[in-house]
């Protein structure tokens, strides 16, 4: 039997990736008695011995792969997705066919024990990360809201365990500099600081036709400051502040009746994040109780031209403004020989969104979308607007606040471990609008080749309004663990509950607010605002077994799981038919996804070692009527079915030189990904080749390594605006150089 | 329940309600203008005037009873009457969307004018929940409606003089549309539009009838719907019922705070027909543009479950 362990007690735990190096496993897993980690906090057995499909990524992989951000695990992980699409506020994730483009994330992230409540700000590169670790399948019943598909704990290095200067540099053929500075100190034995810095900025890959200028530009910079403190034995501090810049332009969508990116209007992001979280814990002799607060701020821009086309028919602008506080106490019993064990906890978030996001009718936009329509209809009286732009403007502000309490308990039982928990979690949601538009037009009669001015029609919208929800969930779980003898691993089963908040979907306040003035016009009916911008909560039960393998004395391990999940109410984004722009959240009835992971980790001999991961997910809608078709038995668009990744890793030191020798070469493939409801746009199955080679010692490592050697073309996101089709493409074949400095 | 109809719509009436807090039953007087389509049973000739009636009930003792607070004319001469109590029976009746809950207050007598020879025969009464659609636009010289309306569906004979049937003007009526159009090649395609519903307005001075037809859109082509008013079509009266007609009517559509006409889309004919005696299940036909041929069947009345 796996002896039991806590994990507030210093571990060293096997992983799926990468056992080169033991110290390496330690510095990414150990959590010491100086640190307070909320993903150690809530698991009740060692990272393997939990009944969980779990990925950890070292550091030493992350920096092999060049991953300073969750989007470079996508694919890495299996059945984890991340596009690369679009602007870095578009953090789409999906993980076993769940997932989500807008609103709600389906997969929690939690950064040095902070939750990010925003999934706008989920894309952002970090410096020195110590491990990555993903768990697929519901977190819900400790994670809460918003984790149904699993839940992201990044932990970045702590000053207890290193003290130095740490610089990165690096530059690549894709015109991007990137560049990080941290320094580590100990001030005693008991209090630990670091700070730490990055920057980077790119050119750009992808042309604008329309100008000639690059697209994808970046500027992002950011500051960490990590404060570690160790009153006394039983008391224990960790804050952590950290801050961000980043300007983009971005969105390079091309369309795909010409195949180019081409359009007139400037796209940027502009973002800006500070995020406190303090975290407390007392270890007593019979229980623990820990405190994590945070306070997140996040301030950004959105500008877009919303057609993407050389045409002048409407940008838009997303400003927000948001504030969110989290406090999550967790207790459990202290570490000792019982077979019981047990934790609960309190969780509690207010965020408070100010969203402010105008859509610019241009003169195309007003001729096309508005003018034309009404003149077709009634010839005999055209119209002509008052002037060519007009402003359709809303104003929101949304308060969310939610409570929640729950609780886990396990019993060993000889070789059996049975978990049980529950989550009692309690959500009100609101939104207060104001959409306003003040414009015009004239009529005129046409006769016998004259016009003659008929009456002018004034449009002067000003709508208010409050919209509420109040959501109530049980989140329940039960799992089984049967530890293997002789330290072969352990099989595991699981039933859990899965949840993901409903909301208001803000986007679609652009459609409502041009079916009000279409009405005005005599087209179109009104929209109930409740039932378009409003979408329910998304629920899930998932079926889960699995075995975590350590076979040949360690040299091998090997994870499998089979997942089976019946979804209702799938919030899905939908692009409403015709001249639309907006994209709808819709609960699309019920879906069904099940499939299967496996991972290996093979040390093959003291130089050569083997990575690979490989997951299959096959999630179809098993009834969605959309009000004018059904999708029954169509596949989920946007979740991949495959996802592949293999990797060797060689390592030769050279003589006593204190230098090492390291090549790697990895594949990473995903696919089929459907593109819409349909199922008539895909994108099949493509492969990624990368391969790097590193010298390194104690204090340098110097590196050169390729992306997508092969220079595979590939799309990785589509989608309609106003009827047009869209994609975007894959970053093309990418060299670069990437040094790292201790000291 | 026997308070059903009454209860569900009591705040809706026009008229006045009472409570009579020291008697132990429950009462309470309702108030309905209503429109009168009255034959001569000697000439034949049948006329519309508007009128006025009130509904006493008393909802313990399940009993009802009919007056006119407002004499109406025939004729240029003014009737009133009130029957005696009679019992009231909660039924439902079959509509083309499904039954609708009706409270009848049947077999009710009494003298119009106080006047034996003047005997109300063969006196029927139905009170029914009409529909009202939601989120309707405001559309220039089309009156605004409230949230609920009920309304009484009344048939009597006044001696061998008259026969009277009173029915709800501004009505709206919700069912299927089925329009037929020629598409590619000359084949006949058709469209199937539930969300577009037909308001009728009588002009009892003029004997017109204004028709209004929300959200209308006559082929899944069609990409925007439209508020169309139809104005002064023939209001053609028999005994008991009437019928609505036009020929090459330009629609007019609601746009801004007026109406713009359409040329576009001339309505080449349009007929109003009623199915039933209540006058409640209407059946439409219209010819659009000289292409598309509509056809609709629905009811003006609720559907919806009583709670026993």
């Amino acid at each position: 039997m796996i002896p039991k362990k806590h994990i507030i007690m210093p571990i060293a735990v096997m992983c799926v990736f990468n056992v080169l190096a033991a110290n390496e496993i330690q510095d990414s897993l150990t959590v010491n008695l100086d640190e307070v980690s909320v993903t150690a906090l809530k698991r009740m057995s060692a990272f393997r011995d939990d009944p969980a499909a779990a990925t950890l990524i070292t550091s030493k992989e992350l920096d092999r792969l060049g991953i300073m951000s969750i989007k470079g695990i996508s694919d890495v992980v299996p059945n984890f997705f991340m596009a690369d699409y679009g602007s870095r506020i578009t953090s789409s994730i999906y993980v076993r066919g769940i997932g989500a483009r807008m609103d709600q994330p389906s997969v929690g992230l939690n950064v040095d024990n902070v939750p990010y409540m925003n999934k706008d700000a989920y894309d952002f590169d970090l410096a020195d990360i110590s491990s990555i670790e993903m768990l697929r399948g519901p977190q819900s019943t400790l994670y809460g809201r918003n984790t149904m598909a699993g839940v992201i704990n990044v932990t970045t290095l702590s000053p207890m365990r290193y003290q130095g200067w740490r610089v990165m540099l690096e530059g690549s053929s894709r015109r991007r500099l990137k560049g990080t500075l941290g320094w580590y100190h100990k001030f005693s034995d008991n209090i630990g600081f670091s700070i730490t810095g990055s920057a980077s900025a790119a050119k750009g890959e992808f042309k604008n036709e329309y100008n000639g200028k690059y697209l994808d530009w970046e500027r992002n910079f950011g500051l960490r400051s990590k404060l570690q403190w160790r009153i006394s034995p039983e008391w224990n501090f960790q804050n952590t502040i950290s801050a961000g810049y980043l300007h983009q332009g971005g969105y390079p969508y091309e369309y795909k009746e010409t195949g180019t990116i081409s359009f007139n209007d400037t796209c940027f992001y502009k973002r800006f994040t500070l995020t406190d979280g303090l975290s407390a814990r007392y270890s007593g002799d019979k229980f623990t109780v820990t405190s994590i607060t945070s306070v997140q701020h996040i301030n950004d821009n959105m500008t877009l031209d919303q057609d993407f086309l050389p045409m002048d028919y409407f940008t838009l602008t997303q400003k927000k403004n948001e504030i969110a506080l989290t406090e999550d106490i967790v207790v459990r019993n202290a570490a000792g020989d019982s077979p019981y064990n047990w934790l609960g906890g309190l969780f509690a978030f207010y965020k408070h969104l100010d969203m402010h996001a105008p859509v610019t009718f241009k003169d195309t936009g007003i001729a096309e979308l508005i003018e034309s329509h009404r003149n077709e209809s009634n010839p005999g009286y055209p119209i002509a607007w008052d002037s060519r732009s007009f402003l359709l403007n809303s104003d929101f502000i949304l308060p969310t606040w939610g409570i929640s309490a729950y609780h886990e308990s396990e019993i060993n039982l000889g070789n059996w471990h049975l978990t049980g928990g529950l989550r009692l979690d309690y959500e009100h949601a609101a939104l207060r609008y104001h959409s306003f538009c003040d414009t015009g037009y004239s009529i005129y009669r046409y006769k016998d080749g004259v016009s003659d001015f008929e009456r002018r029609v004034e449009i002067d919208i000003d709508d208010r309004g409050d919209l509420e929800r109040h959501y109530l969930t049980v989140l329940p779980k039960i799992a089984a663990v049967y530890n293997l003898e002789d330290g072969l691993g352990n099989l595991y089963a699981k039933i859990s509950k899965g949840y993901k908040a409903g909301g208001f979907n803000t986007q679609m306040f652009s459609d409502v607010l041009q079916q009000r003035l279409m009405t005005i016009m005599g087209l179109g009916s009104l929209y109930d605002v409740n039932d378009i911008v409003g979408y329910k909560p998304e629920k899930s039960w998932n079926y889960e077994i699995g075995a975590h393998l350590n076979l040949f004395s360690n040299d091998l391990t090997l994870d499998f799981a089979a997942f089976y999940i019946d979804c209702t109410d799938q919030q899905l984004t939908m692009f409403p038919n015709g001249d639309t722009t907006g994209r709808m959240m819709t609960n699309a009835g019920k879906t069904r996804s099940f499939g299967g992971e496996v991972s290996l980790n093979w040390k093959i001999d003291e130089s050569l070692m083997l990575n690979g991961s490989y997951g299959y997910t096959n999630a179809k809608f098993r009834d969605f009527f959309n009000g004018v078709k059904n999708f029954k038995g169509k596949t989920l668009p946007y979740a991949p079915q495959n996802t592949l990744f293999l990797q060797a890793v060689w390592n030769k030191p050279i003589s006593a030189s204190g230098w090492t020798l390291s090549l790697d070469a990895n594949f990473r493939g995903v696919g089929k990904i459907y593109w819409n409801e349909d199922n008539t746009e895909r994108q099949n199955f493509y492969g990624l080749v990368g391969a790097g080679a590193s010298m390194s010692n104690d204090i340098i490592s110097i590196q050169v390594w390729g992306k997508n050697l092969t220079d595979t073309r590939y799309h990785t996101f589509y989608f309609l605006s106003m009827g047009n089709a869209f994609f975007q493409r894959g970053r093309g074949i990418e060299a670069g150089l990437t040094m790292r400095y201790v000291f | 329940m026997k308070k059903a109809i009454f209860g569900i719509v009591a705040l809706a009436s026009v008229a006045m309600t009472s409570c009579d807090t020291d008697v132990k039953d429950s009462i309470g007087t309702y108030g309905y203008p209503q429109l009168n389509l009255v034959t001569d049973l000697q000439s034949g000739t049948t006329s519309i005037r508007k009128s006025t009636y009130s509904v006493y009930v008393n909802h313990t003792q399940g009993i009802a009873s009919i007056s006119t607070p407002e004499p109406f004319s025939i004729n240029d001469v003014k009737y009133n009457f009130a029957t005696d109590t009679v019992a009231i029976k909660d039924t439902f009746l079959d509509t083309p969307i499904g039954k609708s809950p009706v409270t009848q207050i049947n077999g009710a007598k009494g003298n119009v004018n106080n006047d034996p020879s003047l005997p109300l025969n063969n006196f029927k009464c139905d009170v029914a929940n009409f529909q009202v659609p939601y989120q309707l636009i405001a559309i220039k010289d089309v009156p605004n409606v409230s949230t609920n309306l009920q309304s009484l569906m009344l048939d009597y004979s006044i001696g061998d003089r008259f026969a009277v049937k009173s029915i709800f003007n501004d009505v709206f009526y919700t069912g299927k549309t089925l329009t037929t159009y020629p598409g590619e090649g000359g084949a006949l395609q058709s469209y199937t539009n539930e969300e577009l519903f037909y308001r009728v307005i009588l002009d009892t001075e003029k004997n017109k009838a204004k028709v209004v037809m929300y959200s209308a859109k006559f082929a899944q082509e069609m990409p925007k719907t439209l508020n169309i008013v139809l104005d002064n079509l023939d209001v053609n009266l028999s005994r008991g019922s009437y019928t609505i007609t036009g020929k090459d009517i330009v629609p007019k559509v609601a746009e801004g705070n007026g109406l713009t006409e359409n040329e576009n889309f001339i309505f080449n004919s349009f007929t109003l027909t009623f199915e039933d005696s209540h006058l409640t299940t209407a059946v439409i036909t219209y010819k659009v543009k000289g292409i598309f041929s509509g056809n609709f069947r629905g009811s003006c009345l609720v559907q919806y479950k009583v709670s026993q």
